[in-house]
């Protein structure tokens, strides 16, 4: 493996990098209660949720596909672990259970996707639907409840002043950087996206590696279920609605790109952070939530537009 | 090759080792007391941890008058800030609370800071509001809940931080400084009192629930229950969601008139569905149908009016927001607690009912929405 150097690293750094740090300081000059340790803390536990979803969206990403299921599976995580708990399962294999059935929801989508070669913006947008109604019908369409201290060591218990379920998020980078860069399967999730005939060449079952990338993300989605789980103490069949899509949102911010196989996990990391950050950002200066979605979405279009730009201009 | 997915696997199974074996040891020294199960959504809307209901005599409360012509003697002594978090943004009742809230602030002299979710009734988002208003350094969150025990972190954090938390509507699922708004099951049960009594006890009712997951839709089911419980002659055909939404009121309706053809009453768990209900029975000409709903809303008020709508109530959010500032601000004044835990307001002591007869005095003098037009 060659070195990169400085100035090779500094270049590959996204641009929505710098964008955070001109929001994080156009923030802090509006408001002095901003700038605070205590406020970034925050901004770490809101995060947390939406950044592990958006690790797992950065392998499909990768493969050149979207799934929009992953939103439904971490809701459903939430209630199929609280109606296993209230028929009697303990509450910790309950939530093992569930990531489990998440991970067989991702498996079924990759078939899908696959075998069947449908576009998968189409197979897991069915998915979320069902897997949505399951959560509904678990819930008879209320939200259900367990109560247990075991959330609260979860979003409570601090490592180094940093609540457990954020060092989970830190695990699951940390897994998901190694098994993308790392391993033959990453580089197949890398292929798949880039050259599937190579991958074909290579002798590669393209149909397997699709199932085990979609596995995979719903293994993490689930993981993200029990976090949100914690986070609201209760089994939501609508939480995480929408998170599919800024799970996608955070992905292509952190410079993944849906048509080449390019890309990685940290850049994800930005991606989130830039969403998380102006949406807390809004909240402390006190901007009226209905402009925040037009400012938010002002801001995502502008560091994709930027970071269009830039990628060009590097081509030229 | 092989070396690397094993090193992955167990990464995997060492992440999921790490997440249990943090989850699992201290809860078997705390399992006991707090080890509760609640399983069906009966039992959740009420908890025997919160207190009932404590009506109080309309010329003790902090406030005069209901709806627009809210008016209070509280003044703050000091400037406070109170911060205000609605469930969404789309329904009118939701603003026509934060107006609430924004007036009290100007007549009582402190701050106010209203926000919303952006993903309409996510409580896991009013969670995420509530830290960044404690970062603010509000001195009280009030907070219409989008759900009980999905607020609870929040509430906790807020309280920790010695912050006032007062909830309208729906309640946290632990007593908190203060809970106000209507008492959703009273106004079931008062709404279908009336409709009941309207077709002499006798009828077919469809009823248009509220949205999955919001509790307070499912006690004002409970309390439409209770009341036709004490009809035998009355019967409800078909009970299903509308999500407080006119299109899916419409939609269900429609559907639902194919099925059952001999209906004699409509109740929409809010005045939205109600009004699709009232459109898809106009379309199929079933003008004999009574319609109730609930909120005393413009579009609802005007069908009362014409007589399209048989009743709605008025819950009258914009008093509501009121109120709670001014019990808020009275206890950070001088530390007057309030008489209870949950002050209903208003109550049925207020007329709440905006029937064919008090339409015309409703619009003119009382309606919360004239504010937010």
């Amino acid at each position: 493996m060659q070195k990169i150097s400085v100035k090779e690293r500094i270049k590959n750094i996204p641009p929505v990098a710098y964008m955070l740090i001109v929001i994080i300081a156009v923030f802090s000059f509006l408001d002095p209660h901003y700038f605070s340790l205590s406020n970034f803390r925050n901004v770490l536990i809101q995060s947390t949720p939406l950044m592990i979803v958006a690790f797992g969206q950065t392998c499909i990403v990768l493969t050149q596909g979207t799934d929009l299921s992953l939103g439904a599976q971490v809701s459903f995580v939430t209630v199929f672990t609280v109606y296993l708990a209230t028929h009697g399962i303990i509450l910790e294999v309950a939530m093992v259970i569930a990531v489990l059935a998440t991970m067989l929801i991702g498996a079924i989508n990759g078939l899908i996707v696959a075998k069947g070669n449908i576009p998968p913006f189409i197979a897991t947008y069915g998915m979320q639907n069902i897997v949505n109604s399951i959560s509904l019908l678990l819930t008879a369409g209320s939200s259900i409840y367990f109560s247990s201290f075991t959330y609260r060591i979860v979003t409570e218990t601090t490592i180094i002043g940093i609540p457990l379920m954020v060092w989970v998020a830190v695990l699951v980078f940390v897994i998901v950087w190694i098994v993308l860069n790392k391993t033959k399967f990453g580089t197949n999730i890398h292929g798949l996206g880039g050259n599937k005939e190579a991958l074909v060449l290579a002798g590669i079952n393209p149909v397997k590696c699709q199932i085990k990338t979609y596995a995979f993300a719903g293994l993490i989605a689930g993981i993200a279920g029990v976090i949100t789980l914690c986070r609201v103490e209760s089994g939501q069949p609508t939480v995480a609605t929408g998170w599919e899509f800024q799970a996608v949102a955070a992905t292509l911010l952190g410079g993944s790109s849906l048509r080449e196989g390019k890309g990685g996990v940290t850049g994800t990391i930005f991606g989130v952070f830039l969403i998380q950050i102006i949406k807390n950002g809004l909240n402390v200066i006190g901007v009226q939530s209905i402009m925040q979605n037009a400012i938010i979405g002002s801001i995502v279009l502008a560091a994709i537009i930027i970071d269009a730009v830039v990628r060009i201009q590097a081509k030229e | 090759m092989r070396k690397r997915k094993l090193v992955s696997i167990l990464l995997a199974a060492t992440l999921v080792c790490t997440l249990l074996a943090g989850c699992s040891t201290p809860t078997q020294e705390t399992s006991g007391d707090d080890k509760k199960t609640e399983g069906t959504s009966d039992e959740k809307t009420s908890t025997g941890e919160r207190e009932a209901a404590t009506v109080v005599d309309a010329d003790k409360l902090p406030v005069q008058g209901i709806g627009a012509k809210v008016t209070s003697d509280v003044k703050a002594k000091e400037d406070y800030k109170i911060g205000y978090i609605a469930k969404n943004t789309t329904n009118p009742y939701m603003v026509a609370q934060a107006e609430g809230v924004k007036k009290a602030g100007e007549d009582m002299g402190f701050t106010a800071v209203t926000q919303a979710p952006a993903t309409a009734d996510s409580v896991e988002e009013q969670v995420k509001i509530m830290e960044d208003m404690i970062q603010q350094d509000v001195d009280v969150i009030i907070v219409h809940c989008a759900d009980s025990n999905g607020i609870m972190p929040g509430v906790r954090k807020a309280q920790e931080a010695g912050k006032l938390v007062l909830t309208i509507g729906t309640p946290a699922s632990e007593d908190t400084f203060l809970r106000t708004g209507v008492d959703y099951k009273e106004t079931g049960a008062t709404v279908a009192k009336a409709m009941a009594e309207e077709l002499g006890g006798k009828g077919n009712i469809i009823i248009l629930e509220g949205p999955p997951g919001a509790a307070n839709a499912i006690e004002r089911l409970e309390g439409i229950k209770e009341a036709f419980a004490e009809y035998p002659d009355i019967k409800i055909v078909a009970s299903q969601t509308a999500n407080f939404k006119r299109t899916e009121g419409m939609s269900v309706t429609e559907n639902l008139i194919q099925k059952y053809t001999d209906v004699q009453g409509v109740i929409g768990c809010n005045d939205e569905s109600a009004l699709g209900a009232v459109q898809a029975l106009k379309a199929a000409g079933m003008n004999d149908v009574l319609v109730a709903g609930f909120d005393g809303s413009v579009d609802a008020t005007n069908a009362v009016e014409s007589g399209d709508m048989f009743i709605t109530y008025n819950t009258d959010p914009y008093g509501s927001g009121y109120i709670a500032c001014a019990y808020a601000v009275k206890y950070l004044n001088d530390g007057t607690e309030p008489e209870g835990k949950f002050i209903p307001f208003p109550t049925a002591a207020n007329d709440p009912l905006i029937t064919k007869d008090s339409v015309a005095d409703y619009k003119e003098n009382v309606a919360w929405w004239k504010i937010i037009q």
